[in-house]
């Protein structure tokens, strides 16, 4: 188990938006949580992340426990984000957003590597290494942001909403990007409203509501679920 | 003609005087979102440490912008560590009040200190240098090769190392550069002995062409805002343009208005905000 959140309760603006999560993410998995808009699917990556505190539980990444760790440090134990609405650095370089991913590795060398492998899976910001990143099409910039949090050399990278804005082409690009990470061995967490997108491409899947998981288990099982089926994948029949 | 060179010399070095005071302000006010009304006393504190250093300790005038870069720094990091850091997430009004306060403090103390008299600082070179019929007064020498290479090292500093990339970030995006693993609370310190750095080497430099006083810097604040207002908030190159612009005005305004050139040059920034409300390098 690579990641490993028990019982976690979260406040958010006051009011509680997570109360008591558990669920894990092994090494080499992709393990999806999905949720309508308000399920507290973001509050829950923001503790992850270290931006908020947990009013209860347990966060272990690993063999540590890190759910009172500084954002910075986690990030360098192993934790990549790729935050919702991509928040890239709009008035800086494609090339320059890239090195900002890289900030805490010091070796040159490494950091080459690095963008080696960005450019591999995104040979599009290969050609725009110059351009502002703000003047990047929304695809684009969800490519950049994923490529910026592949620079901090993440053993988890996780995922905030990726398909959020895009175009039904784009979303399919994304998720096919997506795809192939996953096949190239990375652990990723991927959280998404768009739970079509995200029972395809997760091996586990866990259903958010209301800040509890409701549906837990494999996606093809998650995937016939009747209930699922209804909310979230707009299956009109009874059959 | 000669007239003319002598303005051009008095608007160069005045514009990069303007331009180390705003870069640094612009610099806080674009990171930290709050109005620092005490920067015109880092300015003063930089005079202050070049009183004490040239004119009563008699030591080389190049001390005085190393030692003052360090008093000056160290101020800031104590604006950063009691006002600036604990106050963050109070919006811009509570820690700019505090900083008015720190401002009258700080004139107080040196008011206490040294009294109210203008303190004589020897000037770093002095005569004229002889170009055709035209002179070129010398001790604006020491401004413009100063100003000079502080702006040369602040943009090399911004533009090609790591922290500066940092700082952009955490300019553009607190919670994204924190996700890229930059420590926050850090790198905030630097940005504050980057703007002290400017502030200090302003007031070494402004000491040597005028006196020093309790209240040399604040003359300098409400210009400095407009500095940045007409350059575009928190942008440097807004900065270095919107200095050259006020300085040039200025000096200009000076020699051929009279006492009118104050207003003439708040006039011109209001007519540039006018034609452009983000500034002249500002980004809506």
């Amino acid at each position: 188990m690579l990641l490993g959140v028990k019982d976690l309760k979260v406040n958010y603006k006051k009011v509680e938006a997570v109360k008591g999560v558990s669920f894990s993410v092994d090494e080499g998995t992709l393990v999806s949580i999905i949720g309508a808009n308000g399920a507290g699917k973001s509050t829950i990556l923001k503790t992850l992340s270290g931006l908020l505190r947990a009013t209860s539980g347990e966060i272990w990444f690993g063999d540590k426990r890190i759910d009172k760790t500084a954002v910075d440090k986690i990030v360098k134990m192993g934790i990549a984000q790729v935050p919702a609405g991509r928040r890239i650095f709009p008035q800086l370089s494609v090339l320059e957003n890239l090195q900002a991913g890289a900030y805490t590795i010091s070796k040159r060398s490494e950091v080459n590597a690095l963008l080696a492998e960005v450019y591999q899976h995104f040979p599009r910001m290969k050609e725009r290494l110059n351009q502002r990143a703000g003047s990047l099409s929304g695809g684009e910039q969800q490519m950049l942001a994923i490529g910026r949090a592949m620079m901090t050399k993440p053993k988890l990278l996780v995922m905030d909403e990726p398909s959020l804005g895009l175009s039904p082409i784009m979303v399919n690009e994304i998720g096919s990007i997506i795809k192939t990470m996953k096949e190239a061995g990375r652990t990723i967490l991927l959280v998404e409203q768009n739970a079509k997108l995200a029972l395809k491409l997760a091996d586990h899947t866990y259903v958010l509501e209301l800040g509890k998981v409701v549906l837990e288990g494999k996606s093809e099982d998650i995937m016939n679920n009747p209930i699922v089926k209804k909310a979230y994948l707009g299956a009109t029949e009874s059959s | 003609m000669a007239q003319i060179f002598q303005v051009i010399v008095n608007a160069l070095s005045l514009s990069l005087i303007y331009i180390l005071f705003a870069t640094g302000l612009t610099l806080i006010m674009g990171i930290f979102d709050v109005c620092n009304f005490a920067y015109g006393e880092f300015v003063m504190v930089g005079g202050i440490a070049t009183y004490l250093i040239v004119a009563k300790s008699g030591l080389p005038y190049i001390v005085a912008p190393f030692a003052a870069m360090i008093i000056v720094s160290l101020i800031g990091i104590i604006f950063e560590k009691g006002i600036f850091y604990p106050m963050r997430n109070r919006g811009g009004l509570e820690p700019a009040l505090a900083t008015f306060g720190s401002s009258t403090i700080m004139q107080t103390a040196v008011l206490i200190l040294f009294g109210g008299m203008p303190l004589g600082v020897p000037s770093i070179m002095s005569g004229q240098f002889k170009i055709g019929s035209a002179y070129f007064p010398m001790d604006r020498l020491p401004i413009i090769i100063g100003g000079f290479l502080m702006i040369t090292l602040l943009f090399l500093f911004v533009q090609k190392t790591k922290l500066g990339l940092a700082i952009r970030a955490l300019q553009q995006d607190q919670d994204a550069a924190a996700l890229q693993g930059m420590n926050i609370a850090s790198i905030r310190v630097v940005v504050w002995v980057v703007a002290s750095c400017l502030a200090a080497v302003a007031g070494v430099l402004l000491s040597s062409i005028s006196y020093v006083s309790p209240t040399m810097g604040s003359g300098y604040l409400l210009k400095g805002f407009a500095v940045v207002i007409m350059g575009g908030l928190g942008s440097i190159p807004g900065a270095l343009v919107g200095g050259f612009v006020l300085g040039f005005v200025d000096s200009f305004g000076q020699t051929y208005l009279g006492s009118y050139s104050y207003m003439f040059a708040f006039a011109f920034i209001m007519l540039v905000l006018i034609v452009r409300p983000q500034g002249l390098m500002g980004k809506r």
